[in-house]
Parts: C-alpha cells; sequence; structure tokens
C-alpha cells in the first residue's frame, strides 16, 4: 500500500503542519484586503512583503525548499537516492518574473527549470516531474506519484505543492471576474467570488502497512467549457463514482470550495449525484484563500491532522446554504470517528479530481489489474509547423471548428495533432496526458504585455484563460467528447524514457492520446503524439516515443 | 452612428479573433451570444467589457450589465454612443 511518511505546510499562518492545524482549530487567517493597480479590490492570504526577497533562490524556489526540508527531515529519507523521485505542482511557479526585464534568465520562469533547481539543492539525481493541471495540480500529482510507487517506478514519492500571487495571476482572475473583494463565503448565499493564497506544502509517500493510505485516485474532463464549470457536475461526480465510497466510512469531503457562484454549485451537485450529500462537507478557503497549486496538498494534509484529532473543520465565512442541493455543509467544526475521507478539486480546462485517504486501515480492497500487455504498432503523429502552415492543416484537415482561431498556439497545436493523428487511431474515450518543457509561456509573455504598461493596463480574460498549459487538453476533450482523465506535465527537456513510464501507468487506466506538445518563447511549434491503447507497455511506448521525438 | 458600428465590428472581429468574419458579415440587429449570429462564449462577453473600457472609457462593474448590453451590436453602439468618456 501506499503510505504517507511525512507532510509539510508552509503558510502565512506558520511553517509546519502541527503549526497550521493549531492556527486553523484557533480561528485564524491571514486574509487581507490589497488593491490592483486601477483600484479595484481583492482579498488574499499572502506571505508579508518583507519575506518576498530573492538569494540565489526565487521565493517560489525558498517555499518549495523550506517545505519539503521540514518533510523531508520528519521522513528520515535519503533525498539523494535515485529511488526517490520529486514531483512539483505549480501552475504558475516564477510567472512574476516576466514583468521584470533582464533582470533574470528567462529559462527560470520554465517550470522545469525551476524544478531542477529545486531538485538539485536536495542532490536528486532524477528529472523532476511537474505537474501543471491548473488547480487539481495538487491531487494530480498526488495521483501520479500514487500510481509511480506502484508501478516500482521509485521506492519514496515527494510531492511539493506551491504557488506564490503576483499582478499576473490577481490581475487575471480580477478580468475574470473571480475575485471576491471581501473575505470569500463559500457554499454561502452571498458568495460573490475567490481569494487567493500561497502557501507550499509537502507530502512523501512511500510503500508501507501503517498510516494514512492513499487508496484511490481518479480524474475525469467535462469536456465542456474550457473556464467554466460543468453545469451537471459531470467530471467531479465521475470522480467521486470512480472512488467506490462507502459513505457511511468517511468522515467528510473536503471539497474545492472556491466561493465562486459556478464552483460551489456545481460540486453540490455532483455530490448530490454521488449520493454523499449527507457526508459532511467543508471547504478551507476561507482560511488560506485559493493557493493553486498548493491547495491539492496543503488540503489533503490538513484533512489528515482533523481526522487523526477527531475534528471536522467549520467552513469559514459560510452562514446560509447557497447551491441548489441540500448538501450538508459544516458552518461549524464537528467531532467524528471516521478514519477515511475524500479530497475533492476542479480546474479550468474543464479537469476534476477526486481522491479517498485512510487511516490504517483501507475502506475497500485494492484493485488489481490483471491484463495483460497490449503490444503492437501504436499510432503516431509528428508536426513542426510554422503558424500559418498550422492554419492551413487546420483549414484542410478540420476546417468547421471556428474555435480553433480563438485558441492560442499551444490549443491550436495540440487540437490539430489529434484531429490528425485521430484519423489513422482506433475510436476511443482517450485521456490525454501532454507533456511539454515551455508550458504556456507564449501565451504568458502575451498577457504579461497587456498589464505591462501601467497606462495602458487592460489584463486580458481570453489571454490569461490560456495561461495554463493544461488548457489544451481541455480543449481536445471538448472537440472529442473525451470525459476521462486528462493531466499535463512539465519536463526540462523530453525524455523518451521519464514520459513512456508516466505514458504507460496513465494507460493501465484507458487509451490515452499522450507525447510532446510545445510552443517555444520564439514561436517554434513541435507535436509528437502517439495514441496508445490500454495495457501498452514501458517499453512499447518508449520505442515510440524515440522515433517521433527525434 | 454607421461609422461607430463599422468600427465597433472591426474592433470585435480583431479583439475576439474572429478569423473569417468580415464586418459586412456581421448582422447589426442579430445577437452577439447564443446560436445565432456570432456565437459568442462566456470569456469573448469579458473581453468585450475590456474593449469597452479600452477604446470608449466605459467600466462595467457588473459582469451582468453586458447581458443587456451585448445583445446586438446595435444595442451596444447606441450605449458606447451615450456613455463614452472617450
Amino acid at each position: 500500500m501506499v503510505i504517507k511518511l511525512a507532510d509539510n505546510i508552509y503558510s502565512p499562518l506558520g511553517a509546519t503542519t502541527w503549526e497550521n492545524y493549531q492556527a486553523v482549530m484557533a480561528g485564524k487567517c491571514a486574509l487581507q484586503q490589497y488593491s490592483l493597480p486601477d483600484g479595484s479590490l481583492y482579498t488574499a492570504s499572502l506571505f508579508p512583503e518583507e519575506r518576498r526577497h530573492d538569494d540565489g533562490y526565487t521565493f517560489f524556489e525558498q517555499l518549495c525548499i523550506g517545505s519539503a526540508s521540514d518533510a523531508i527531515a520528519r521522513a528520515d529519507i535519503d533525498p539523494k537516492s535515485p529511488r526517490v523521485q520529486f514531483f512539483l505542482s505549480t501552475t504558475k511557479g516564477n510567472v512574476h518574473l516576466l514583468s521584470r526585464r533582464a533582470e533574470e534568465p528567462k529559462s527560470r520562469v520554465l517550470l522545469g527549470s525551476s524544478a531542477s533547481i529545486i531538485c538539485r539543492h536536495f542532490g536528486n539525481p532524477n528529472p523532476p516531474i511537474v505537474v501543471s493541471n491548473a488547480c487539481i495540480s495538487g491531487l494530480s500529482a498526488q495521483i501520479v506519484a500514487m500510481r509511480s510507487i506502484e508501478a516500482g517506478l521509485c521506492d519514496t514519492a515527494v510531492v511539493i505543492g506551491c504557488d506564490v500571487q503576483s499582478e499576473f495571476i490577481i490581475s487575471g482572475f480580477q478580468c475574470l471576474h473571480a475575485l471576491s473583494p471581501d473575505e470569500c463565503r463559500p457554499f454561502d448565499k452571498d458568495r460573490c467570488g475567490l481569494n487567493l493564497g500561497e502557501a507550499a506544502a509537502t507530502i512523501i509517500y512511500s510503500n508501507g502497512t501503517e498510516g494514512w493510505i492513499a487508496e484511490s485516485g481518479a480524474m475525469c474532463n467535462d469536456a465542456n467549457h474550457i473556464s467554466g464549470p460543468s453545469r451537471t457536475g459531470e467530471g467531479s461526480f465521475r470522480c467521486l463514482q470512480a472512488l467506490d465510497i462507502d459513505k457511511e466510512k468517511i468522515a467528510f469531503v473536503s471539497v474545492h470550495g472556491t466561493s465562486t457562484l459556478y464552483n460551489d454549485e456545481m460540486e453540490s451537485i455532483a455530490i448530490d449525484r454521488a449520493g454523499l450529500v449527507d457526508v459532511p462537507v467543508f471547504s478551507l478557503k476561507g482560511i488560506y484563500g485559493h493557493t493553486m497549486g498548493a491547495a491539492g496538498v496543503l488540503e489533503t494534509v490538513l484533512s489528515m491532522q482533523a481526522v487523526e484529532h477527531g475534528v471536522i473543520f467549520g467552513t469559514r465565512g459560510y452562514h446560509e446554504l447557497g447551491v441548489s442541493r441540500q448538501v450538508n455543509i459544516c458552518a461549524d467544526k464537528r467531532i467524528t470517528d471516521k478514519r477515511s475521507f475524500v479530497k475533492l478539486l476542479s480546474g479550468f480546462g474543464g479537469c476534476n479530481a477526486a481522491m479517498k485517504f485512510s487511516y490504517n486501515t483501507r475502506t475497500d480492497q485494492p484493485k488489481t489489474s490483471t491484463s495483460k500487455p497490449t503490444e503492437g504498432t501504436i499510432p503516431s503523429i509528428r508536426i513542426a509547423p510554422t503558424a500559418e502552415e498550422l492554419v492551413e492543416l487546420y483549414r484542410t484537415h478540420i476546417g468547421d471548428y471556428p474555435k480553433f482561431f480563438k485558441m492560442d498556439p499551444l490549443c491550436r497545436l495540440g487540437l490539430v495533432t489529434t484531429e490528425l493523428l485521430l484519423k489513422q487511431s482506433p475510436k476511443a474515450d482517450y485521456g490525454v496526458l501532454l507533456f511539454n518543457r515551455s508550458s504556456s509561456l507564449a501565451d504568458d509573455t502575451a498577457f504579461q504585455a497587456t498589464i505591462q504598461d501601467r497606462g495602458n493596463w487592460f489584463p486580458s480574460p481570453a489571454l490569461f484563460v490560456y495561461t495554463l498549459p493544461n488548457i489544451v487538453t481541455g480543449e481536445i476533450s471538448i472537440r472529442n467528447h473525451f470525459q476521462t482523465e486528462t493531466n499535463f506535465m512539465v519536463l526540462d527537456a523530453p525524455c523518451a524514457e521519464v514520459m513512456a513510464a508516466q505514458i504507460a501507468i496513465a494507460a493501465e487506466h484507458g487509451p490515452q492520446i499522450s507525447g510532446w506538445c510545445d510552443v517555444d518563447a520564439d514561436g517554434n511549434y513541435l507535436a509528437a503524439l502517439i495514441a496508445v491503447p490500454q495495457h501498452t507497455s514501458k517499453e512499447t511506448i518508449e520505442q515510440e516515443l524515440n522515433k517521433i521525438l527525434k | 452612428m454607421e461609422e461607430l458600428i463599422l468600427k465597433l465590428k472591426k474592433e470585435i472581429i480583431e479583439v475576439l479573433n474572429l478569423e473569417d468574419v468580415k464586418p459586412e458579415d456581421i448582422d447589426s440587429n442579430a445577437p452577439l451570444f447564443g446560436a445565432e449570429g456570432l456565437g459568442l462564449d462566456s470569456i469573448d462577453a469579458l473581453e468585450l467589457i475590456v474593449l469597452m473600457e479600452k477604446n470608449y472609457g466605459i467600466k462595467l462593474q457588473d459582469p451582468n450589465q453586458g447581458k443587456e448590453i451585448f445583445k446586438s451590436i446595435n444595442v451596444m453602439a447606441d450605449y458606447i454612443s451615450k456613455n463614452r468618456t472617450k
């Protein structure tokens, strides 16, 4: 079984998990009101300004290293071991560096580059895997880590979740009208938007028999809209259904609960559809704000603390039910003697994720796969077009999807390449697992240009929604009605071995459209994708990737 | 007003990347959102709010106001002509 060895939360409320748990139990929060250059107000949970300095490591990297150092010391593991794998869950990493002209090397904005720096600090020899799957990154990274241990890829997985806030992110959410000027009110009838937050959190997993068991995890795409949640809670419902939950055994569902009108409504529908309407539910966003890449790890770790202490957290900011389903929202703390819980998240790109955790005893029997690996040819495609050639490919091979022109370069590339690949592949409900090096750098740069000049400060919502690399997996899912797993990983460099291992793990759960999809800062496009049948071996995948990545 | 309507159509085509659409293709009375007309969505609506502020100095605090103002090009042009500050 995959069990937790140790954890850490490094937030404005404290530098350890215990300090954070005590702060939450004491009713503390670090939410404060701030203002943007256009005068609009927002509330966020931020570290003090004097902490925000670079000392060779950026502030983002300092938080990651600080959080992981504490967890690694508690786990008593040797991070230099080749059997230890680092996973970094983040959405925007060092994106704030884009605003500083020539002060920092641009490479530091690349998530894989920053992750390698963090990894090197601990002397780990393996290439780190960055999971950048919008707001579900923290759960996606834990699911990937759990499966990597189960598949024998590593003995120990260090999962670090972190995001720091900057004008880039805050102005982006502001132009989407998603921010509340005041403290947020998850699930409340008067909720009017989210608060952003910053934190780092680490959880370390290994094989074992006692302690917190990562029982199961699921990811499902809504295949509905790149920024709006499904009106039927489709993806979240499917995730909860996949976890095979015995509602008598779980203490609570720790929900996303961002306090936006649509997210909370969507979650209430998903919980109701999954038959969990009586199960206690809470959101931690009224305490920490939305910590993005850290949220999945931080909220999992705090939920574990709650169960260990027989507590169900209250939902700070909640007073009166403001969603259509009668979900059992905890306004205040409650007690519990149950030893399991579910963590639920959803994010841009239509992605959703859920995990089930239990203390010492599993609530169900682990599923073991007895399927033999599928061998044979894997359909593949590699294209490296110019922007103009890509439009021509669209006109020649698709032509009837005007939404294409609204997409950013990465989504255009992923969509067209998938379309060409599917022409030579069997029909299936494919999962989509993509990798690249540049994340969404081209779009990040374009969005930064809309806020760089104080006298011409007009952040663009249409650009901001594409500043997440996983949006391409959502666009592919929407176009093809794929409603299974979608995930996006960023590497410092293309590596067929690392990619094949992760694709093979994903392919255990279903067929995958997978591979490399990158648009770099100079506008060079490269997509090398494969259509992988379920249960394809790592060796077969690696062989095919080696052909198309060269 | 005709001049403003043509300018607005060109701006919308540019800001929303409506490739293959020309100003004369847009019916000034047709709905901008939904299946008919241009078939714009919620992100487009937010982008139009930015356009209103950037090009005409009109700041909409509540995105829901957009539902009325963005009914058609004609309604939008009428609102701009009455409320513009630049």
